[in-house]
């Protein structure tokens, strides 16, 4: 007993290490004077914070990823939730084909779904823009707040819902004032899930987005050209800034209440 | 109960934004993938003439020129499974952690897992070239301590480091699903299979594993998909066998050879045999049990 739970233990440590290792990495380097990522560390500096303060790419390209982001989280929330809750609580005629499509895109390879929505915007003569974009970064996170609603509106007890109807309150009011404050974790969950995983993404968004410069997609250009000590600097100081929101966040909502 | 049918908003009407939206945005760029797919690129033009003709699947199956795109299609489905279970055998333990060990600082140490995501998807792999270079962390630090003489080259370049990559992508979106299952696990059913005499490794093969077995298949199903198409992991860090993936070749012949056609047949291949694949998964399990309480 006591051993099984020591052994779990060290090997969780050795996974967070294997997932924190690489950032780590990066934000040391964001300190140093050495011209390429290579040890032993020369020296440090903040030279590279001031660049990327002064660099108006990065700017651009980090106020074009949150805009990106947080309409994707702002469409798909709504978008998921509603066919969630109709999925869950009402049984009706193709049913099972509303919760089947919408998990096509999940298992989707991304590449396969920037390049159809490219062909289709190109077939149907639709300039690539910021929309654009955002329909395809919709419609990779829209399966997954599916999922999430779902799972915040299975787990609670339904019969509260039905008191409220035979008090009087219609559909409308009885969503707004019950349901929605009791499924409240898993609402805020698909959203902040949304906003990094579009954040994060690189192939919908790389292909969708047309001219718009997304944190990922730059990343990838500045990778071609060669890259700079100023991205490191730029990777870390954005990790730290929504590592500390996360935290915040973890605040107003609880894991278990989610998922339980 | 016909007061309360009344008042209740009819679910077509609830899902219809949904619906629209996968309409748009889902089967019409699949149905002008399908199309592009039986359309044929004549000579050097870009456009597309739009007849009917399976010839770029022929080309694609047979055509012994094209040797490379089958190659690189089955070994591209080889690491995705194998990626597909190290993930399986790195995460189950380690939501397992999370589910049972982490007491109250669960969330705290769930969101600690998404947090890497937000340095974005190239930074994610730029990262790891810093750490398996032949300057780079791992090298130098063995060197340090003497265990090395000479820089191990083979770390980055090569088929081990796509992979290692590839695993550390996607191994928290593998572990969620599964963290999920173990959590909706009522505890009683193992203590009761304790009670009853079953030792811990019985308790976990016969109960646990099975009734946690659709988180399992979930994350399979999205990290499983999400590899298969997966090219700039190969370009950026790839060497050896393992140049270049099947993204790569689909990524080619669109936007170096421009043969929308032939890129969308191939497209179609890859997405054929992947929903086939989980397709069957899927008919072994039903989705909505994940969230049951079992």
């Amino acid at each position: 007993m006591r051993r099984s739970f020591s052994l779990l233990i060290l090997f969780a440590i050795l996974v967070y290490v294997f997932l924190y290792a690489p950032v780590i990495v990066l934000m040391i380097f964001s300190f140093s004077t050495n011209k390429t990522q290579v040890l032993p560390i020369q020296g440090f500096t903040l030279d590279w914070y001031r660049k990327m303060v002064s660099d108006p790419t990065l700017r651009e390209t980090l106020t074009n990823s949150i805009i990106v982001s947080s309409l994707t989280a702002a469409v798909s929330t709504p978008l998921g939730l509603s066919g969630a809750y109709a999925v869950v609580r009402y049984s009706f005629k193709g049913r099972n084909i509303v919760l089947g499509s919408v998990l096509i895109p999940l298992i989707m390879p991304f590449l396969v779904t920037g390049i159809m929505l490219i062909n289709f915007f190109g077939l149907v003569k639709l300039a690539l823009s910021l929309w654009t974009g955002i329909v395809g970064e919709v419609l990779i996170t829209v399966p997954f707040v599916f999922l999430i609603c779902m799972a915040g509106l299975l787990g609670f007890d339904r019969t509260v819902e039905e008191a409220s109807m035979d008090l009087g309150a219609n559909s409308l009011t009885t969503f707004f004032r019950i349901t929605l404050p009791i499924i409240k974790s898993a609402v805020i969950a698909s959203a902040v899930f949304s906003f990094v995983s579009s954040f994060n993404e690189f192939y919908v968004a790389y292909f969708t987005l047309g001219q718009i410069n997304t944190l990922t997609i730059w990343t990838w250009a500045q990778w071609f050209m060669g890259v700079g000590q100023d991205l490191n600097a730029a990777s870390t100081t954005i990790v730290l800034t929504l590592l500390a929101i996360g935290i915040l966040l973890t605040k107003r909502i609880r894991i278990e209440e989610i998922v339980g | 109960m016909s007061r309360r049918r009344s008042k209740r908003i009819h679910p077509y009407l609830i899902s219809l934004p949904l619906v629209i939206f996968l309409i748009v945005a889902l089967y019409s760029p699949v149905l002008v993938l399908v199309r592009f797919s039986l359309a044929v690129k004549p000579g050097w033009e870009q456009t597309l003439s739009y007849v009917w003709s399976i010839v770029n699947y022929q080309r694609f199956f047979f055509d012994p020129d094209l040797d490379a795109y089958r190659v690189s299609l089955l070994k591209t489905l080889g690491v995705a499974l194998l990626v597909t279970l190290i993930c399986l055998m790195i995460g189950y333990p380690f939501a397992y952690f999370l589910a049972r060990k982490t007491l109250r600082f669960k969330t705290l140490l769930t969101l600690l897992c998404l947090f890497p995501y937000l340095t974005g998807y190239i930074i994610r792999i730029y990262a790891w070239r810093i750490l398996l270079g032949s300057g780079g962390v791992i090298n130098y630090a063995l060197q340090s301590i003497g265990l090395i003489k000479e820089p191990i080259t083979a770390l980055l370049y090569s088929p081990f480091s796509v992979i290692i990559v590839l695993v550390y992508l996607y191994l928290p979106t593998f572990t969620f699903p599964i963290y999920i299952s173990l959590e909706k696990l009522r505890a009683d059913l193992v203590e009761a299979a304790e009670d009853l005499g079953a030792d811990r490794i019985r308790t976990f093969f016969r109960v646990t594993l099975p009734l946690t077995s659709p988180g399992i298949l979930v994350g399979g199903l999205i990290v499983f998909p999400a590899i298969t198409a997966s090219y700039v992991e190969a370009s950026m860090v790839g060497g050896g066998e393992l140049r270049m993936m099947f993204g790569s070749v689909i990524q080619s012949i669109f936007f170096i050879s421009y043969d929308f056609a032939m890129g969308s047949a191939a497209s179609a291949v890859l997405l054929a045999i992947v929903i086939t694949a989980c397709m069957l998964l899927i008919r072994a399990v039903r989705i909505e049990d994940i969230f049951k309480v079992r």
